[in-house]
């Protein structure tokens, strides 16, 4: 006998929302933005097969670019299995505090994290190849008292040598979450590893409660050990061409 | 199911409650870490939801969660408690009782987990999967109750009187007489994600929160939903959650038995399957005469 | 009843002046309190609701008494002048109460720490010698409890309040005091309360001060889900355990209820757990043997006062004198420094930034403010330690070796060299 709440009633799977930070500065133009977007388009497609098979969570996937200014491709997170990447354009400043300021803003119950009840740390991928073009300091220190940007699982790629590696330890606040890449093909790697480690840490139901066992750390250190494992080998100076 | 039946209470409410394993303990083969009772007596109704913390550094905590039910039970049914209770004159008086109970709540349940663990000490297998970060702690002995831990929303309602007591994630949802769905119990920030305060902690009684209805006429329950996190942890925000709690009540209302919640507990597995994959327990008290 | 005074309203007083109403700043059970102007210096102004007084008259003439006996010390924010009656009822004019000073009760409810140990030390000290001086001048208070007294969290000073029911010893003015502070034999009806019951009190107020929970409130009183009237009168009347009684372990603090006696307690040198021990014994609640006197506690707090030290680590800590001590902050060892023992009484650690007071130097003083000496590390060789004279007296120092120094004001004597030091009127000697 079909039970009366069956059908009537709106349940919905934990969500893990995977935040790509993009960097879509003057610098990127030409062949960095042509692989990022490239190989972020590749990586969908597995970033749903995780979401799809992953019994314990949904996972959603939200943009945020920045270069003057900052702007969320997607003005609410996107479920994986309807996200489609739409190819960002580089040009402008690095507004890393705007950036800051914008994931502040919706890195809350009232904004994206409303599917709260029931939501996972969120992880936040961040990828830059320059130098902060603005104040970012504040900004960033504001963040950082943010819950949701505590727990979150954070990584970082700087892209090429002119990627200002400290600034991004700052924001992961692990240097070993900063992962740097030389070559479109490592960044490609990068990407597909990331995303999809995330994915999976990120929505993995472990142990609960207080009593001195912060869960949230040990997937930031489970992210930071995954990735030592994995750090590019094949670094060429003379055969940069970006 | 008699109709008749459905609109006999001996306090003005009823009590019912329910747990089942999660999905993802059936999966894996762990026991059920929740636990929930409830009580009909001529004074009052009332409800408990426990939500042991499970995961390997919280091996016992689905004794944890059987023993916290028992503690809240036996000092609700404590003849002094009752006799105090009924006796209320005005609710300036609820905060002290309240606060009396509390610290015995977590002093039967302090004392249990001792019991069990002098009669039953920790082994080395059960010690097997734990964090490092633990394993530093309990070697000292120091703060074994944590395995133990749990976290527990109880309820009563009397004839005029009514209050909650919270510790811990979970929600408590009133349906009052102005028919609106609300969570009266102060929340607590630190339970955010799945960190919660925990009947094992050091100052449980701080922690502790607790509510109690004030002004009658608008506050006073027709229902209360105690639920622990493997219900709210389904439904994409409050408005979700309370919803659901409604159509449970207009269920009730519409077929004046009990059938509807009998449903429920049929359901309560599939909602754990298509939402938090966690235990649930669940708790309702009503006032049939209400809906 | 109550009569509400508006903002400008003006209040006759029995000395001719005015008191005009500037604001209402809160109310309680006896009366409301008010800011007031008188001239152009601001006061605080209670004022009774009618029929809370059970003896109008012989309060009034009490109140009377006791402001032209004047305040005991400075710690006591102490009646001025009398209001002419009105209405049925009267109130009195006091000093405002500065704003970092906060209620006692905040503390025990963990909205307001003490800065640091010291000044929780120096809180017990003042509000012990506040009864002493109070006592001393043949008043009792009769309703001592958290409500009573403001501490500021940053130094230990204390304002004593509520001063209207302080009466003369053998006189009561009818208040009970309330329960939980009340004396058992007050519990009991067997008494009324005085200055023998105070001390109780006085000992339950300093016990919460070091340790916030209540030295009754253990295990026993928390079995029960519902505290009856029979039950209360048991635990605070007929048959009162301290919770850390010497000999019965039966009312011991909980777990997760009692968080702050459970981790305070051990912390504290021994000499203060046997002084509460003894002053919380049953035999001492039974009135079997004699309480402490205010002096007792006087003595005891000072004494605490000079074995609080602040490690390398930056945090503070307890030396116990008798040997070396573990910093309770970082568990580093501190080997036991120089002691000076004084008029056979008080024992100080010489170590850095320790200070001397009056009552140390002085046998017949008890000034336990005045700062006579302080112990300073030598600033190009700070592992040298010296006890520099900051009195106006000449000390005679007497050095191991044979030799002796005459320390005048300002000059400083090796540490590790003393033997004795020669006060005018008393002896320090180094154990």
């Amino acid at each position: 006998m079909p039970n009366i709440y069956d059908g009537a009633v709106e349940v919905a799977r934990r969500t893990m929302t995977l935040f790509f930070v993009v960097d879509a500065s003057g610098s990127m133009d030409g062949s960095k933005m042509g692989t990022l977007n490239a190989a972020v388009e590749e990586v969908i497609p597995e970033i749903r097969k995780i979401s799809g098979e992953n019994a314990d969570a949904a996972i959603k996937i939200a943009v945020l670019e920045f270069s003057s200014g900052a702007r969320w491709i997607t003005p609410a997170p996107m479920d994986a299995e309807d996200f489609t990447w739409s190819f960002l354009d580089a040009d402008g400043l690095t507004d890393l505090g705007e950036a800051c300021k914008a994931l502040n803003e919706k890195l809350s119950r009232k904004a994206f994290m409303s599917d709260a009840a029931g939501s996972f740390a969120p992880a936040i991928f961040l990828l830059s190849d320059g130098e902060p073009t603005d104040d970012y300091k504040p900004e960033l220190e504001k963040l950082k008292q943010n819950n949701w940007f505590r727990k979150a699982i954070k990584v970082a790629v700087a892209i090429g040598d002119d990627a200002n590696r400290d600034v991004l330890g700052e924001f992961t606040g692990n240097k070993e979450a900063v992962l740097t890449v030389h070559t479109p093909e490592a960044l490609a790697k990068m990407i597909r590893f990331v995303s999809v480690t995330a994915s999976q840490i990120g929505s993995k139901s472990t142990g609960v409660g207080k009593g001195g066992v912060d869960e949230a750390a040990n997937k930031q250190d489970e992210m930071v050990q995954k990735l030592g494992a994995v750090q590019e080998t094949d670094i060429d100076d003379g055969d940069l061409e970006w | 199911m008699v109709k008749d039946d459905f609109f006999e209470t001996e306090s003005g409410f009823k009590a019912l409650n329910f747990s089942c394993t999660g999905a993802s303990h059936i999966k894996n083969n762990t026991v059920c870490q929740d636990a929930s009772a409830s009580l009909n007596t001529k004074w009052y109704s009332a409800a408990v939801v426990c939500d042991g913390h499970g995961g390997e550094d919280y091996f016992r905590s689905d004794r944890g969660s059987k023993m916290a039910v028992d503690a809240f039970c036996s000092c609700v049914t404590d003849k002094a408690f009752v006799k105090r209770f009924d006796k209320i004159e005005s609710e300036s008086e609820l905060p002290d009782l309240i606060s009396q109970l509390i610290k015995s709540i977590i002093f039967r349940w302090n004392t249990a987990v001792e019991s069990d663990l002098n009669a039953d000490p920790i082994t080395e297998d059960e010690m097997q999967g734990i964090s490092d970060k633990s394993r530093n702690r309990y070697d000292l002995g120091e703060n074994l109750q944590a395995i133990y831990g749990t976290t527990l929303i109880g309820f009563v309602c009397g004839k005029r009187r009514c209050f909650g007591v919270q510790i811990g994630d979970g929600k408590c949802v009133v349906a009052n007489q102005c028919e609106q769905m609300l969570q009266p119990i102060p929340w607590d920030d630190t339970c955010f994600l799945n960190v919660t305060t925990s009947l094992s902690d050091e100052n449980a009684y701080e922690e502790f929160r607790y509510w109690y209805a004030q002004n009658l006429d608008r506050d006073f329950p027709i229902a209360v939903f105690l639920g622990t996190d493997g219900i709210d942890d389904s439904f994409a925000g409050d408005e979700k959650l309370h919803d659901f709690y409604k159509l449970i009540l207009n269920n009730l209302a519409k077929s004046k038995t009990m059938q509807p919640l009998e449903e429920l507990r049929e359901y309560l597995p599939t909602l754990s399957l298509q939402g938090s994959n966690d235990d649930i327990s669940f708790g309702i008290i009503f006032d049939p005469n209400g809906l | 009843m109550k009569h509400e005074f508006q903002n400008g309203d003006k209040i006759a007083l029995r000395n001719g002046e005015e008191a005009k109403v500037v604001e209402k700043l809160g109310e309680g059970g006896q009366g409301a309190v008010y800011k007031v102007k008188i001239g152009i210096k601001e006061y605080a102004l209670k004022w009774y609701h009618i029929g809370v007084i059970p003896n109008i008259k012989k309060f009034y003439k009490n109140l009377e008494n006791n402001i032209a006996k004047g305040s005991p010390s400075d710690a006591f924010l102490w009646p001025l002048h009398l209001t002419e009656q009105a209405g049925g009822s009267f109130g009195y004019v006091m000093e405002l109460r500065p704003d970092n000073y906060k209620e006692f009760s905040e503390f025990l409810l963990a909205r307001v720490r003490f800065a640091s140990l010291s000044a929780a030390v120096n809180a017990s000290l003042n509000i012990t010698n506040g009864f002493r001086e109070l006592h001393r001048r043949g008043f009792s208070y009769q309703d001592l409890n958290d409500g009573n007294f403001f501490i500021d969290p940053l130094n230990g000073n204390v304002l004593i309040c509520d001063n209207d029911n302080v009466a003369p010893y053998g006189e009561n003015l009818g208040i009970a005091g309330k329960a939980r502070y009340m004396a058992p034999e007050v519990v009991r009806n067997k008494k009324k309360p005085d200055v023998m019951t105070d001390r109780f009190s006085l000992t339950v107020v300093l016990f919460r001060l070091l340790f916030l929970d209540h030295p009754l409130e253990g295990k026993r009183v928390v079995e029960s889900p519902c505290l009856t009237e029979e039950l209360e009168l048991k635990y605070y009347g007929k048959d009162p355990i301290f919770i850390y009684d010497k000999d019965d372990d039966s009312n011991r603090p909980v777990r997760g209820v009692h968080p702050n006696a459970l981790r305070f307690w051990p912390l504290y040198p021994k000499f203060i757990r046997e002084k509460f021990e003894f002053a919380l014994s049953k035999d001492a609640m039974h009135g079997k043997i004699a309480r402490p006197t205010d002096n007792d506690w006087q003595i005891a707090f000072t004494e605490l006062r000079s074995s609080i030290v602040t490690c390398p680590c930056g945090g503070e800590t307890f030396l116990d004198l008798s040997g070396d001590s573990l910093c309770v902050c970082c568990g580093m060892k501190i080997p036991k420094p120089p002691v000076l023992s004084l008029q056979g009484r008080y024992k100080v650690a010489l170590f850095p930034e320790m200070k001397l007071y009056k009552c140390h130097t002085d046998r017949d003083s008890d000034d336990y403010k005045e700062i006579a000496g302080e112990v300073i590390r030598n600033p190009k060789q700070p592992t040298i330690w010296g006890l520099r004279n900051l009195s106006d007296t000449i000390w005679n120092v007497e050095y191991k070796d044979g030799t002796s120094k005459i320390l005048s004001k300002g000059e400083v004597a090796v540490v590790t060299k003393i033997k004795q030091i020669q006060f005018p009127n008393g002896v320090g000697t180094v154990i």
